[in-house]
């Protein structure tokens, strides 16, 4: 490895930090402090790329009575929120402290999602005294996060590495520069999660890890909704990303025609018909989109997933969703909300 | 004038041909009860024919010439007049017709009277503008001609996959599908013959277009 | 890198459209291997001439679309592999290869081809041939006597149980007999305990649905318990009536076909007793004593409106039951990106 990349390698490097007067001891700190120290460390939420001081103001105007931290990594080949946890369990604990206190709560809670399959992972009941609370479910398991808890309890959700990030930033004033990757794949030689500087490319983190065969498809995010990456020289990673993945291009798959099977009815988890909406997406009838309630789609992929004939019934309900947004007058650019 | 009699005859030419590719029955799908429920033997389809033209030509004729000399008489009164018409001329259809065979009027039922009355939906045709008593003939003759083709052609399919013969002149086949004469092989027939046409009518426009082009 | 542009999710399941037409295949091959067994090798011979004009049929279609044909597409060989299960080992082929290519010519493509289809086709072949050829369709050849391949057949023929119920007498089968088939009817319908393990397997599968047949049974057997048309008591009545005839074997193949039947469990219910309902009305009140594929028939074409029906039903339980779920999510960020 060469002598200028092994130094963003390190995640003990000094490197970036901010300046303040603040404490460093968590218990000195009040609950405005803690969301300062989180602003000024630019802390980004990895499930959904806000600002991670922005939740804490909300869940603090709302009066939370829980913090729940997300280790829920539902996507198959993805870990990059339960390795953390699990290696970094004493900053993740103390940060998600903060985080309770940061926003006035009661009780802290780990969430993960235990898959039935996977029994050489063993997760602890509790985690430095935090209570570790499983999602049951079939995918997508984090968008259910809030159901396996008491309905009426008002709880919010925060992604367990911006955790350790907030830890970080309490104890040491440091900036995030970092975020915690999965680089996994049937090409990559040594899957690892790993902790990358932001702005890294993929191309370095595939070198990091070893490519054993020349990747087909390299996808950046999960491989359910993530983006196929063309060139991994040219592209970086976010404070937001989750995964890199290489897989030898399976070019066995072919396409079909829809055979009316009916799966992608029984697996979607919004319980929408998208047999009847790619149907008509196809056919051009657009107007029959807002009786099949197309708006309540959150793009899981699992559609397209379970699909026989491999089609790709997701990226058509994005592409038509997009198109009727950029036709709605009024309103412009923001989808409708049926709640 | 010379000119002016020349561009009449392109323009009734270009009506007919018109006519003649969207096929009434086959493209636009009017008075297909008789054809599929009746038009099961060639006798039955001669016979259906000829009770069309007995009944299109004179109504569309009195249907121009009423809208043309008499635009005084509403359009209700107008269309009875033209209903009570068609009735009439069943009269003599009925003489040109008995001579078919001698059941034939058993196998025709009430589609003989109902094919009739379905000459007043050719006044609806497609595509058609009432131009005035001179068009109406030819336009009377191409929907006769229109109607004559999908009944015989139906007619004549359903006979030879039902019964093996034709006009009762057995064919030879040694397979017959006796469900053929059924309504349901009607449609299916109908139907066939109508995409066959279509795409025969588009093939036919293709090659026509590419003649006036030059 | 790459070219062409590659959508999520990257990752698919293992099955595909054949694999999932390739269980179908597998699960009719006991019913044939049982055919063979009671009829001879002229049962195999029966199904290898159907499969061939079906596949042939489809092709000839496709390619007179404007396509290229599919040779992984198997559903025309499913389709021909059906039809001659449901007919008399003594059929002439002539009337197996109509019931192949009206199914697949008439009934398949020209309302929507492979996925889209309204009818079941081999439900349609059959019913074309039982029109057509009552006789020849009705009358079958007992059991364990082997039938020659090819040329003139001189075996005695019978009339099915079913015919005796429609003359509203008991059938005088043994009831052994009767499970196992060993009794003169259609070919691959007769045994009931091979029909289950197809049923079980294919389910175990995920290639049909549970729903649809289980509530085609159950209305079937109520009609057949609250109403019996022969003198029998209503436990044997019920017993009769859903052994005999391709009851069966249509809630098996023809129902549980998903492309024919509406896609929410839920609909799949109603769809099933409906099918079930109309086949007992077919079935007393009709010329025919096999109804199943004409109810069949009339059942698929409500298809499309139980399916818009129950959508509408379901946007009132999205908002209603699950909307405050819905409701709790979405007040937390939640957003995908």
């Amino acid at each position: 490895m060469n002598r200028p990349v092994r130094e963003f390698f390190s995640s003990s490097y000094p490197g970036m930090l901010f300046e303040s007067s603040l404490p460093r001891e968590a218990e000195e700190l009040g609950p405005e402090n803690i969301i300062r120290l989180a602003e000024l460390a630019g802390i980004v939420d990895e499930r959904d790329g806000e600002p991670l001081y922005r939740k804490l103001r909300q869940a603090a105007e709302q009066k939370v009575q829980i913090i729940v931290a997300d280790a829920i990594d539902d996507e198959p080949y993805v870990s990059s929120q339960l390795g953390p946890m699990l290696k970094c369990s004493e900053e993740a604990a103390a940060g998600l402290r903060l985080a309770v206190k940061a926003a006035g709560a009661q009780k802290p809670y780990f969430a993960v999602y235990k898959n039935i399959t996977d029994l050489m992972n063993k997760i602890p009941r509790t985690l430095e005294g935090i209570t570790v609370k499983r999602i049951r479910g079939r995918y997508p398991a984090e968008f259910r996060t809030t159901d396996d808890f008491e309905r009426g309890t008002s709880l919010a959700v925060l992604g367990v590495c911006s955790l350790i990030h907030l830890c970080r930033a309490v104890r040491d004033h440091r900036i995030q520069s970092t975020c915690f990757v999965t680089v996994a794949g049937n090409c990559v030689a040594n899957p690892m999660n790993l902790e990358a500087s932001v702005g890294m490319t993929v191309a370095q983190l595939l070198e990091r890890c070893g490519l054993a065969d020349d990747p087909g498809r390299v996808i950046v995010g999960g491989p359910m909704t993530g983006v196929a990456c063309r060139d991994t020289e040219a592209t970086v990673i976010s404070a937001g990303t989750r995964a890199v993945l290489a897989f030898r291009e399976d070019t066995k798959d072919r396409r079909y025609q829809c055979i009316g099977c009916g799966k992608c009815v029984e697996c979607c988890p919004e319980n929408l018909t998208p047999f009847y909406i790619n149907k008509y997406i196809e056919k051009g009838r657009m107007e029959m989109l807002d009786f099949y309630e197309i708006d309540r789609c959150i793009s899981c992929g699992t559609c397209s997933y379970v699909c026989p004939a491999k089609l790709d019934i997701a990226d058509n309900i994005k592409a038509a969703k997009a198109a009727r947004r950029k036709n709605t007058t009024g309103g412009a650019g923001r989808c409708k909300i049926k709640s | 004038m010379a000119s002016e009699r020349t561009a009449a005859a392109g323009g009734l030419l270009k009506r007919c041909k018109q006519a003649l590719a969207e096929n009434p029955v086959l493209f636009g799908g009017l008075a297909l009860a008789p054809v599929v429920m009746v038009a099961t033997t060639v006798k039955n389809a001669v016979a259906l024919m000829i009770v069309m033209a007995c009944t299109l030509v004179p109504v569309m004729l009195l249907e121009a010439v009423l809208a043309r000399y008499l635009p005084m008489v509403p359009d209700f009164a107008r269309m009875a007049l033209c209903a009570v018409f068609a009735a009439a001329m069943l009269m003599p259809a009925r003489l040109a017709v008995a001579p078919l065979a001698q059941n034939i009027f058993d196998s025709l039922g009430m589609y003989f009277a109902l094919t009739g009355v379905s000459a007043l939906m050719f006044l609806h045709s497609p595509g058609r503008e009432p131009e005035g008593p001179r068009f109406a003939v030819t336009d009377a003759v191409c929907g006769t001609l229109g109607f004559a083709l999908a009944v015989f052609l139906t007619g004549a399919v359903r006979e030879a996959l039902s019964l093996g013969t034709f006009w009762g002149v057995p064919l030879g086949f040694s397979v017959k599908f006796p469900a053929m004469a059924m309504p349901f092989a009607g449609f299916f027939t109908a139907a066939f013959w109508a995409a066959a046409w279509n795409s025969l009518s588009r093939l036919i426009g293709r090659m026509g277009g590419g003649r006036e082009v030059e | 890198m790459q070219d062409k542009e590659l959508k999520a999710p990257h990752i698919r399941m293992r099955e595909s459209a054949r694999s999932a037409m390739l269980d179908v295949v597998i699960a009719l091959l006991p019913l044939y291997f049982m055919a063979a067994y009671f009829y001879g090798m002229r049962a195999v011979a029966l199904g290898a001439v159907s499969a061939a004009s079906a596949v042939a049929a489809d092709m000839l279609c496709v390619l007179v679309s404007g396509r290229l044909p599919n040779l992984r597409d198997l559903s025309a060989l499913v389709t021909g592999l059906l039809l001659p299960l449901m007919l008399p080992a003594s059929i002439p082929y002539y009337v197996v290869i109509t019931a192949a290519v009206f199914a697949i010519a008439v009934v398949k493509h020209p309302f929507g081809g492979v996925g889209q289809n309204i009818f079941n086709p081999a439900a349609g072949g059959f019913a074309f041939i039982s029109v057509c050829w009552p006789s020849l369709v009705f009358s079958y050849p007992q059991p364990m006597f082997p039938l020659p391949i090819a040329g003139e057949l001189t075996a005695r023929l019978a009339e099915s149980p079913a015919h005796a119920l429609m003359l509203g007498a008991v059938p005088t089968i043994d009831t052994l007999d009767l499970v196992l088939g060993r009794f003169a009817g259609p070919m691959g319908v007769t045994n009931i305990l091979v029909l289950g393990t197809c049923f079980i397997y294919l389910l175990f599968r995920k290639v049909i649905s549970w729903q649809a047949p289980v509530a085609f049974l159950a209305a079937a057997a109520a009609t057949a318990y609250f109403s019996p048309r022969i003198p029998a008591s209503r436990w044997e009545s019920v017993v009769f009536e859903l052994l005999s005839g391709t009851l069966v074997f249509a809630g098996v193949f023809l129902l549980g076909d998903p492309v024919t039947s509406p896609k929410r469990g839920l609909s799949r219910f109603l769809y099933g007793a409906l099918a079930g309902g109309a086949t007992m009305l077919f079935r007393y009140c009709g010329g025919f004593e096999q109804a199943a594929a004409f109810a069949l028939l009339l059942v698929n074409s409500f298809t499309l409106l139980i399916d818009h029906e129950a959508e509408r039903l379901f946007r009132i339980v999205r908002r209603g039951i699950l909307g405050f779920r819905a409701y709790r999510r979405s007040r937390r960020i939640v957003k995908k990106v």
